[in-house]
């Protein structure tokens, strides 16, 4: 064999793309596209490639930044980062991406050395994240497991979102619907390993969203028509046996060792096996057993036998199906059929029946007493609409699983943004002549990168805004409140003004408002540190606490990576 | 601020000629390329570089070793400093970036040196340079670091009941310096803290026993995680294995066997045939082997076994005979966990499960699936034993290349804080005789266990013969055979291990009565030792080398003076000042022409580092300045005070600078560079590593 040796190019070693003014423009341009796919109201994106074939439509960060082919190394650092944390949070990707370009390209327009920059930054984060833990933080609110009130919020933020094209109406169904199948996941016994159960997702194009639906056990999908040939109706309702094998059935020989066989004429080990098969088949038929599920192949003419003797049976399940079909019937799964099937291995339902969405059947399988088994049935018009659906929905699960886990959420539409920026801008005023110390950092210099940090938190606030309006704060709560476009200048504050972006605060007389970014205006002095009330409103913006609080982390950390990079080493292979 | 400076490559020199000579001039200039990309990183001024691989993947870092070995480099030469590099760091886990400013130093001043003679002597020159260097480490630098340099140091060991104890705060003060030039300033107190901690929690409240374990053994002690803030990381409590449960039943305090096959015998076995005559007999092999595995599961079960570690695959029909007995099973794992296992519970694979005994398991407290991580792991908390408790670390960070570069660096942070013990060299290679020894001793098993069983199959012949190989009766009494020779093989195995750590345990036992005797001994005789012998700043962790206890070593260690361990200095210069001040007062007193151009070279390059070590707009200024406000230290004082500031590891430095020599006589060595079409093979003569 001939080998080639291809001399490889020599390592670039450059800070071209770390120029200030390079890096700022491509930050602006990924931030543009981010920021204007950001909230309820972002816009969509359509991607392709100039070859032709698929093309996706999307305003989620997963499915966005994935996607994006980018050259420059720190955008491809900034969007690894967004990515890796939207992989364990599914959530606030695009926050994430936007604090993140919005801090780095403050950062590097300032003329203050990185390593202060980096310094002050994290001490800003760690103020954040202090006040954010804290009890007395007026931006978070406790979640209340007695009222689904909180909790609808905190779907309906994750629900809704521009790609799935919901209307209010239908966001609200599918929100009541995730919540729902939310708790049926829910073990009503509390044993002392507390897990959760599993919420099955299945997609289905060509019907509206609000034929979804929320059922309680496990659909099986139908390929075949045959399995109406069984009358469905005769088995016996309230205990209908299953066995659940998760052995292929192919009857194909399989034997680990490496040594060899020596089969004698006249004798075939295949031939063994589907007698095998075929006597387990009796006994499965003598054990009455009504419903035979594999998560392999099942070998035809065993299928046939089955058939014929009134045994419905479904093959080619896959593994993901396994565990909740375990779960939800109490069977335990076959693992080899040379041997007789012990007793105890079968599970039961209560019953079956077929159902029908669109143009696909479903065998249902309905459990006998509460099992922490679902099955979510979400309908949309498209492939594209669908597929989104599932993702948001799948993200609203991983959302209330860690609220389970920290009942906690903070308010969402900007406010809790600009309320940090608020708190942040208080605090770093009356910095300490040791913190300085500490930081190494003159008092102005302290000044000046505590500054951008607000900025760029109040942007990344702002830029939920994508119609025009005006932003506005409030000097009482901190709070974000978006004007109409062409609001008339001289309009007195009750028209202009109603609720705040999170919902949460009416318009009052005392609230003096300004532009948001405006840092001129000297407020905040006396921000009141209220806590929220307990009751509130219906329609409030909710932001999952424990997404929000990593991907601020997430943030900050990446724009400081950004900051401190000195110069970037490519291969140019 | 940024500074532009414009794109470089590095030293593009299309070799045309088959072969051309090695000029230092051409030394020089490729040294000094690389060394231009060092400083940009060096101190803890330095900032973060960004390395883009050819597949798209990120990295960040500020650890001088990664950044040169992700280079491509034309020039051979600066592929031969690379290699040098690699090697001292994976020894030492630190001073990639002082390596090079150390060896371009060296190089220019060697070239001043040689650049006087006629060109046509200058390879002569060079070897005559290159014997003056070997003769200066050999000669002059041990004697110099242990009698003028050592009595200026503080000590990072306190006595305590005759061991040699590395107090945390010690601990953190030299790692405090060390992350502040690998990973910068931001996250220096967070890992401080974090890999104190891990030591102490693996070593059970003290840092000695889990220090080499730690450096050894680090890549199955940790999992990065990306996604999460760097805050987020910390010591889980438990071994973290590589695969998840296959099989989960109960998450308790149980025992744990570890297996080495599948607990399910296959029908056939390499050099085995089974002759299949009727479908009877067919079945029977598999009842057979069915009723061996169910065999094997019962006994676990006596032996109150709950979780079940595997190297190989469990077949689907044991995973369901295991879930009746209600053991949890944990299979695939490899051969690094399985060792793993090993060194921290003393528990190795066992191959025949029906006759396990209560000793081949051990106890843990709980085995549950890890709680961070993108793939499913199981942590599982051994006990332990030899004064360590199972713990792992858990690196987190938003992206998966800042996280690679914090494991690197707590890494490496062991492998420093090993030279403070004594005798991190002889410690390292035996340590790392074990650690290889037991993957070498893993494969060997295999090779011999094939052999047994083709022995086997030659005893069995006249059965196999016989021809019904399947019969029960003669498969038993082939894993029978298997069996007593495995069981001969595991405490064979076991001896030696035994007797390994017998000797390691031994080792530091002498050194600790050693060092009882010099504590006892010190009081009364401080007075009568001479001033070069004296100790400064540690309180009762001054041990030197006693006259009689030189006399005991072995001849290649024998000595005039040995620089003890747990020698720390302040950063930021000192130990090159004082090294530079005494190789240059060494070099005056020199007799032999040769050392004393060698002593020149070394006290000079040893400047080059701390002069990079200030922010580049007021270098010059700022070196000129700390070098005579030291010297009139010097001067005034006699010894710069210990500070309770960060702290350099001496030893460390010294395993640098001989690492930096021998790289530069390597270079003197070469007269010249051939290049040939075709493939070289990598059989690449590693003595120049192994010396060390």
């Amino acid at each position: 064999m001939m080998s080639y040796i291809i001399p490889k190019m020599a390592s670039l070693c450059s800070s071209g793309h770390l120029n200030s003014d390079v890096l700022c423009q491509v930050l602006s341009t990924l931030r543009g596209i981010v920021e204007s796919c950001y909230g309820p109201f972002g816009r969509l994106k359509l991607i392709h490639n100039s070859v032709g074939g698929y093309i996706v439509t999307t305003s989620q960060s997963s499915a966005l930044l994935g996607n994006l082919s980018v050259s420059h190394p720190v955008i491809k650092l900034i969007i690894a980062s967004v990515l890796n944390h939207v992989s364990r949070f599914s959530d606030s990707g695009l926050f994430t991406a936007i604090l993140c370009c919005n801090l780095a390209e403050n950062a590097k327009r300032l003329n203050v050395p990185c390593s202060h920059i980096v310094k002050i930054h994290k001490h800003l984060l760690n103020i954040c994240i202090d006040y954010l833990t804290s009890e007395e933080c007026a931006c978070r609110i406790q979640i209340d497991f007695s009222n689904s009130k909180t909790l609808l919020s905190l779907v309906r933020t994750v629900i809704n979102k521009p790609t799935c094209m919901l209307t209010t109406k239908e966001a609200d169904c599918i929100s009541s619907l995730v919540l729902k199948a939310f708790f049926y996941t829910i073990p009503s016994v509390i044993g002392n390993n507390i897990s959760l159960g599993k919420m099955l997702i299945v997609p289905i194009e060509g019907q509206g969203a609000t034929d979804s639906c929320v059922l309680s056990g496990i659909l099986i999908e139908i390929f075949a028509s045959y399995s109406t040939t069984i009358d469905i109706t005769k088995l016996t309702f309230g205990c209908i046996k299953i066995a659940v094998f998760s052995v292929s059935m192919s009857g194909d020989v399989v034997d680990s060792g490496n040594g060899t066989w020596e089969v004698a004429s006249g004798f075939c080990p295949e031939d063994e096996s589907l007698a095998q098969l075929l006597k387990v088949g009796r006994q499965l038929v003598c054990d009455h057993v009504h419903l035979v599920v594999c998560q392999k192949v099942v070998h035809p003419i065993l299928k046939q036998y089955l058939r014929e003797q009134q045994v419905i049976v479904e093959d080619r399940l896959g593994v993901a199906l396994m565990k909740p079909l375990i779960q939800l019937t109490g069977a335990q799964s076959i693992s080899s059929y040379y041997h007789p099937i012990p007793p105890d291995c079968y599970g039961n339902v209560k019953n079956l029946c077929v159902v029908k969405f669109g143009s696909k059947r479903f065998l249902h399988l309905i459990p006998n007493e509460s099992k922490p088994v679902c099955s979510l049935v979400l309908c949309n018009r498209t492939e594209a609409g669908v597929n989104e659906l599932k993702l948001v929905c799948q993200s609203a699960e991983c959302v209330m699983r860690l609220v389970i886990k920290e009942p906690l959420a903070v308010l969402g539409g900007g406010c809790t943004e600009t309320h940090l920026a608020t708190y942040v801008g208080h605090q770093s005023q009356c910095v300490t002549d040791d913190k300085l110390a500490d930081l190494g950092c003159s008092r102005i210099e302290h000044r000046i990168v505590a500054d951008s940090f607000c900025r760029s938190l109040e942007s990344t606030a702002s830029s939920l805004e994508h119609d025009g309006g005006e932003n506005f704060v409030d000097t009482k709560y901190g709070h974000r409140w978006s004007v109409l476009p062409n609001t008339p200048l001289h309009t007195d504050w009750s028209e202009a003004f109603s609720r705040c972006a999170c919902g949460l605060y009416k318009a009052q007389q005392n609230l003096n408002w300004t532009v948001l970014g405006d840092r001129t205006a000297n407020r905040s002095l006396e921000m009141y540190l209220k806590k929220p009330s307990k009751c509130f409103p219906d329609r409030l913006a909710l932001d999952s606490y424990s997404v929000k609080l990593n991907a601020l982390q997430v943030a900050v950390e990446t724009a400081n990576l950004v900051v401190d990079l000195q110069y970037v080493i490519q291969d140019q292979n | 601020m940024e500074r532009e400076f414009p794109a470089w490559r590095l030293i593009r020199i299309r070799v045309t000629l088959a072969e051309r000579v090695m000029e230092i001039e051409k030394l020089v200039q490729t040294a000094e390329s690389l060394e231009n990309i060092m400083v940009r990183c060096f101190g803890p001024h330095g900032r973060q570089v960004l390395l883009v691989r050819d597949t798209g993947d990120i990295l960040i870092t500020k650890d001088g070793c990664r950044i040169l070995e992700s280079l491509l480099l034309e020039h051979p030469a600066a592929r031969l400093m690379v290699q040098c590099v690699s090697a001292h760091c994976s020894l030492a886990g630190d001073g990639a970036k002082s390596f090079i400013l150390l060896l371009a130093a060296m190089l220019r001043a060697s070239r001043a040196e040689i650049g006087d003679g006629l060109p046509a002597h200058h390879g002569a020159q060079r070897l005559w340079l290159a014997r003056g260097l070997a003769k200066l480490v050999q000669e002059v630098l041990e004697p110099v670091l242990a009698r003028h340099l050592a009595p200026r140091c503080g000590s990072a060991l306190c006595l305590s009941s005759g061991h040699p104890l590395l107090p945390r705060e010690q601990a953190a003060q030299v790692l405090a310096a060390y992350f502040g030039g690998k990973v910068g300033p931001s996250h220096t107190p967070f890992l401080t803290q974090l890999a104190c901690d891990f030591l102490q929690r693996l070593g059970d409240g003290e840092m000695e026993p889990a220090l080499n374990l730690a450096a050894n053994c680090f890549p199955g002690l940790h999992i990065t995680v990306p996604g999460l803030p760097v805050g987020s990381s910390r010591v889980l409590e438990g071994l973290l294995l590589s695969r998840g449960f296959s099989l989960l039943c109960g998450q308790g305090e149980t025992r744990v066997l570890v297996v080495d096959g599948s607990l399910l015998p296959p029908l056939t076995e390499a050099g085995y045939t089974l002759q299949l005559e009727s479908a009877a007999g067919l079945a029977e092999a598999r009842d057979w082997a069915r009723a061996r595995a169910e065999e094997a599961l019962a006994r676990l079960r006596a032996l109150g076994v709950g979780l079940l570690l595997s190297g190989s695959r469990q077949p689907a029909c044991v995973l369901e005979l295991a879930r009746r007995q209600g053991l949890s099973v944990v299979d695939c794992l490899p051969d690094e966990d399985l060792c793993l296992v090993r060194r921290l519970t003393g528990v190795g694979p066992l191959s025949q499960v029906a006759d396990a005994r209560p000793a081949d398991t051990v106890p843990a407290g709980f085995a549950r699936p890890a709680p961070l991580g993108t793939h499913e792991q199981v942590l599982v908390g051994f006990l332990g034993c030899c004064g360590l408790r199972a713990h792992s670390l858990a690196v987190c960070a938003p992206a998966l290349g800042l996280a690679m570069q914090h494991r690197d660096a707590i890494h490496g942070a062991f492998k420093l804080l090993r030279f403070l013990l004594p005798h991190p060299g002889h410690h390292d290679r035996e340590s790392k005789k074990l650690w290889t020894g037991d993957l070498e001793k893993g494969s060997e098993r295999q090779g011999t266990g094939d052999l047994e069983r083709e022995n086997g199959k030659q005893g069995t012949g006249n059965l196999a013969k016989g021809g019904m190989r399947q019969e029960t009766g003669n498969l038993e009494r082939g894993s029978e055979r298997q069996e007593t020779g495995d069981l001969e093989r595991e405490s064979e195995r076991q001896e030696t291990e035994d007797l390994k750590i017998g000797s390691e345990i031994r080792g530091t036992r002498d050194f600790g009565q050693e060092c009882e005797k010099q504590g006892m001994w010190e009081p009364g005789k401080a007075e009568d030792l001479t001033e070069g012998m004296l100790g400064t700043g540690g309180k009762g962790g001054k041990h030197h080398q006693p006259v009689d206890q030189l006399a005991r070593r072995e001849p290649w260690e024998l000595s005039e003076c040995e620089l003890p361990a747990g020698r720390v200095l302040p950063p930021g210069g000192t130990f090159e000042f004082l090294m530079h001040h005494y190789l240059q007062r060494e070099a005056d007193s020199q007799q032999q022409p040769d050392v004393r151009a060698a002593c020149r070279i070394v006290a000079d390059a040893l400047l080059n580092v701390p002069r990079h070590l200030h922010p580049r707009a007021d270098r010059g200024r700022d070196f000129l300045q700390a070098h005579t406000n030291f010297a009139a230290n010097l001067r005034e004082q006699g010894v710069p005070a210990v500070v309770d500031g960060p702290l350099e590891v001496v030893a460390a430095k010294q395993c640098l600078l001989v690492s930096v020599i021998r790289c530069l006589r390597l270079l003197l060595a070469i007269d010249r560079v051939i290049a040939v079409r075709g493939k070289l093979g990598n059989k690449l003569p590693t003595g120049s590593e192994v010396a060390e």
